[in-house]
């Protein structure tokens, strides 16, 4: 009986997080069928019949897909260029001694420290000077120096990657370049995913970057796009959640998908000696 | 271009002044913005934070000018002041043209940095800046006198008021009548009571007497700076003080930070007033309040006031000051094109002469202006042609309008609901204000 | 391993290192060198004004306002983000249940949501004459007359730690889960075998063996807890309103470097962030790395 409880008890408090979890996503969805003249009188969660108008109309005033486009052209190359080069200097890090190792480490960590809006004026000049402002090279870049995607895939090379396994590629003649191919990337798959996750997901969202470094209308990523709806003198709710139900969509799909992948991976990585 | 400019010569003493409204003489001798039209070939850029006027703007000069091509640049609105300031601290391309919003285009304009001197050479817009209302003009002058921005529209303000609450509780509708009523912020608090009276307390004077209020009294009051004083006079302490009365009488509906709530509030007709500029009826109500049209009046408040607006000037590190001159020229001179935007938009435009034009428009050509139905046949064109007549002072702008104004906002909306004493909230309004621009001196 | 001729190690971490000193060091030191300056946009100074800006920082009330609520949002915050996420956590991860894999995915779904949305929506729900909240507890009796949830300190700092929560708990819960999973499953057996029960083993077992987890998200949500900016700022128009109890460090510095264009004085006002987090973090990392002793 004791059980049967205590399993009730578990099941609600699960359902109760999940339904405040999903709840935000309900109304984004109905307010983005109502019209603007609805919403602004405050929402409803009965649907409305505006979403092919609010669509248009966002369509109108922001060029909704080219946005789209652009921030997946700034996020992707960024996750890949993070996942790449963060597991590589992890897997430095980690598995390698060299002279000032500690030192450049400890360095590293507290880069994690400082707040990103204070790299912002910074970061401007040095990519006016390198002339990259205005251009989505300014937003893919810097995933070189994730800190937090080494200081993850450290811990996780540390967990999954034995010596022994190394010694042994090293002996089948695998050179290092090799060994961080063949061996670390593919068997620490699942944590390279989960924070690539992460980064889609902050890169995508990120707004102060892309806002201050790029300023052709045709170069803008989404959330500055939804931001500049936000702030015209006519203001059209409607479209303005239109808007941030589709970007949602977008990042949902790709979530879905890393995950199946993700699901599949974490059931290996328990089941280890 | 060069290589057309014999041409174009020829051509401009050929061609007749059909083409281009505005009374462009058209001479042997080339002057500066008068080759022939179509000769003109340039790909500009504008930065604006809202592009419905823009892009209207840019298709009737395109009319005129087929070559001139503006490609607008979108920046939020919140970020267009450090955007643009950045931009040129950091020698990057600034756009050809670029807007800026009332609240700081004092910082813009009071600079040498930014905007190109429109009465300088080759500009030479004195020749034409007369036509425009001359708070707009005295406004976009700089303390040298350089004249960096212009406006095409002039935000001025008045209290809208729905018709039906306004015969049902006072008797009559008419805007005459109402203005008496508002005719100073004791005769405003008196409606108020009636109203609340009258109602049972179902229908509030205004949505919130915070935003309503500043607008209403900080023009008056000199704006928010006198020189370089930040103004904590007894003008601007009465808007404190009738914040409170109208909190404490529960006279206005307190939505605080709640523009949604108003609207509600507006739609089932538990507010009577709102004290805004023209943008406040074209940019919310009607937009929000479709089902009210021909329900609401205009009529003015204790004081004339602007609030809000849009600028533009030109680039000074631009490479096609004539062509963007061309387009600033246009949308402030060619009345035709005013006339139309001014129909199109419901705007209240900075051109006199189209001001007049619209103002005695007949009846028949007056219905088509979806502002006048709104207002119910009322010529709102010839009601604010009235509050101007009344002078605004463009000394009543500073660089720091827009945070100044929120800071005032915070420190009414404290003393209003009771959380700060008079002199701590004034206290706070002057410790945010200095922490914003520490050069500024408290009285 | 052992040293070759080239050390792949230091090659291995230069791309990474070169980034960071392009990317994050050469930006920080120029923000430092402009903080001994009194460069301001509006006013179009800028010269070397030494320690002025520092000075000032430090009898600047604004700067320890925005410190107190920054930490007290943060911890309002910590708590039932660490709690819950690491109860989901060990749910998923040591119990059989129906719909593991649903629950976990849609844990996720609030952080995948950008956080000036959730603020607006936030917002709304909050409202004070019309928000769904107060419109709820009105109409089931609880409240009278609707509360002003945003105008009052300490509710609109809850509100904010519960935003923040929101988009956050999910994230940390999958951080917990991969560090559980990552405990060797001989360890758990053995334990079985030695007939713990589910509670010791959690506790014995599980979770010393997941305290660098443990604080390693401790850790990161401190940093991001301490840089809370995009939510308040929303919310408030950043304003920082009611009273400024939602005005964060991080907020008032982009005011000053941003709006009001001061950036000598909010490159000072970054350093001074950037000190007191990097104090707060070391703290911890003592902290938690003694108790592993």
């Amino acid at each position: 009986m004791k059980r049967k409880m205590v399993r009730v008890l578990l099941y609600s408090f699960l359902i109760l997080l999940a339904v405040i979890c999903l709840l935000p996503f309900l109304i984004m969805l109905v307010s983005a069928t109502q019209s603007n003249a609805d919403l602004s009188r405050g929402f409803t969660l009965l649907p409305g019949t505006w979403a092919a108008k609010n669509y248009q109309t966002l369509t109108e005033r922001i060029p909704f897909w080219t946005y789209v486009k652009n921030s997946l052209l700034s996020t992707i190359p960024n996750v890949i260029l993070t996942a790449y080069f963060g597991t590589m200097a992890a897997f430095g890090f980690e598995k390698y001694q060299f002279r000032g190792k500690k030192a450049l480490y400890t360095v590293t960590m507290l880069m994690m420290v400082i707040p990103a809006q204070i790299s912002l004026i910074g970061l401007y000049r040095i990519f006016a000077s390198m002339k990259l402002l205005n251009t989505l090279w300014t937003l893919i870049l810097p995933g070189i120096s994730n800190v937090l995607t080494v200081y993850w895939m450290r811990g996780n090379i540390y967990q999954v990657i034995d010596n022994s396994l190394l010694e042994a590629a090293r002996i089948d003649g695998c050179s290092d370049m090799q060994m961080f191919h063949r061996v670390v990337l593919s068997l620490c798959k699942t944590g390279v995913m989960t924070i690539s996750i992460m980064n889609f997901v902050a890169v995508w969202n990120d707004y102060i970057n892309a806002v201050t470094y790029i300023t052709s209308n045709k170069k803008s990523t989404l959330s500055v796009g939804i931001a500049m709806l936000n702030n015209f003198d006519n203001i059209d709710l409607g479209a303005v959640y239109m808007g941030v139900a589709l970007s949602t969509f977008v990042i949902l799909a790709f979530y879905l998908v890393f995950n199946s992948q993700i699901l599949g991976g974490v059931t290996e990585g328990s089941v280890k000696g | 271009m060069r290589a057309k400019k014999a041409a174009a010569v020829v051509l401009a003493g050929v061609m007749s002044c059909t083409a281009i409204s505005g009374g462009i003489s058209v001479s042997a001798e080339e002057a500066f913005g008068e080759k022939d039209p179509a000769s003109y070939e340039a790909d500009l850029t504008m930065m604006v934070h809202t592009t419905d006027q823009p892009n209207f703007m840019i298709e009737k000069f395109n009319e005129v000018y087929p070559n001139i091509h503006i490609e607008l640049v979108v920046v939020p609105a919140g970020e267009q002041q450090e955007k643009i300031m950045n931009m040129v601290a950091a020698g990057d391309d600034v756009p050809d043209l670029f807007t800026s919003r009332t609240q700081f285009v004092k910082a813009i304009v009071n600079s040498d940095q930014y905007y190109a001197d429109l009465n300088s050479e080759p500009y030479n817009a004195t020749d034409w800046t007369s036509a425009i209302e001359p708070y707009v003009v005295g406004v976009g002058t700089d303390t040298t006198g350089a004249l960096r921005a212009l406006s095409w529209q002039c935000p001025v303000g008045g209290i809208y008021y729905r018709r039906s609450l306004a015969k049902e509780y006072f008797g009559t509708d008419d805007p005459a009548a109402m203005s008496e009523k508002f005719a100073s912020f004791d005769s405003i608090l008196e409606t108020a009571r009636e109203l609340r009276e009258k109602s049972g307390g179902e229908v509030k004077f205004d949505g919130d007497a915070l935003t309503g209020l500043m607008y209403l009294g900080i023009t008056n009051a000199g704006g928010y700076m006198k020189g370089n004083v930040l103004n904590t006079g007894d003008e601007v302490r009465e808007l404190f003080e009738v914040a409170k009365t109208m909190y404490d009488e529960d006279l206005t509906g307190k939505f605080y930070n709640d523009g949604q709530s108003s609207v509600a509030a507006k739609g089932e007709g538990k507010i009577f007033a709102d004290e805004k500029p023209t943008w406040g009826l074209t940019n919310d109500i009607l937009i929000n309040l479709p089902e009210q049209a021909g329900d609401w009046g205009l009529a003015s408040g204790p004081y004339p006031y602007t609030a809000g607006g849009t600028w533009i000037g030109i680039s000074q590190t631009t490479e096609h000051p004539e062509e963007a001159y061309l387009f600033l020229k246009f949308i402030l001179t060619n009345e035709e094109f005013v006339y139309d935007y001014a129909v199109n938009f419901g705007d209240y435009v900075s051109n006199m002469n189209v001001q007049q034009k619209v103002a005695s428009l007949p009846a028949e050509e007056a219905e088509k202006l979806n502002i006048f139905t709104f207002l119910g046949g009322q010529n709102a064109y010839e009601y604010w042609n009235g509050e101007l007549a009344k002078g605004v002072n463009p000394e009543a702008f500073s660089p720091y309008d827009e945070f100044f104004g929120k800071y005032l906002l915070a420190a009414m909306e404290a003393y209003a609901v009771g959380n700060l004493s008079l002199d701590e909230a004034i206290a706070q309004y002057q410790s945010e204000c200095q922490n914003y621009a520490p050069s500024i001196e408290l009285e | 391993m052992t040293r070759k001729k080239v050390n792949f190690g230091i090659l291995f971490v230069t791309p990474f290192l070169l980034g960071l000193l392009v990317f994050r060091l050469l930006p920080f030191l120029y923000t430092f060198v402009i903080s001994f300056t009194n460069w301001n946009l509006m006013m179009g100074e800028k010269s070397f004004t030494g320690l002025d800006n520092y000075k000032r920082l430090l009898s600047d009330k604004n700067f320890y306002i925005a410190l107190r609520n920054t930490v007290k949002i943060w911890a309002m915050n910590i708590v039932p983000r660490l709690g819950i996420a690491l109860l989901c956590a060990v749910l998923f991860a040591q119990c059989r249940l129906r719909g593991k894999s649903f629950f976990k995915m849609v844990f996720y779904f609030p952080n995948l949501v950008n956080s000036a949305t959730v603020a607006v929506l936030a917002a709304m729900i909050m409202g004070w004459q019309s928000g769904v909240v107060n419109r709820f507890l009105m109409q089931i009796g609880i409240l009278e007359e609707p509360v002003y949830w945003l105008g009052q300190a300490s509710s609109a700092q809850g509100i904010v730690a519960f935003v923040t929560w929101w988009m956050w708990f999910g994230y940390s819960a999958i951080m917990f889960t991969t560090g559980i999973l990552n405990v060797p499953a001989s360890y758990i057996e053995a334990a079985i075998v030695d007939g713990a029960n589910a509670w010791q083993r959690f506790w014995r077992i599980t979770f010393p063996l997941i305290r660098p987890t443990i604080a390693y998200v401790f850790l990161t949500t401190l940093i991001g807890g301490l840089q809370n900016f995009e939510i308040p700022r929303v919310i408030t128009d950043g304003l920082g309103a009611p009273d400024k109890s939602l005005l964060t460090m991080v907020m008032q510095m982009h005011t000053i470097a941003f709006k009001s264009m001061q950036y000598g004085y909010g490159s000072a006002f970054a350093m001074g962030i950037f000190v007191v987090t990097a104090v707060f973090a070391a703290f911890s990392y003592r902290m938690i790395n003694k108790k592993e002793e």
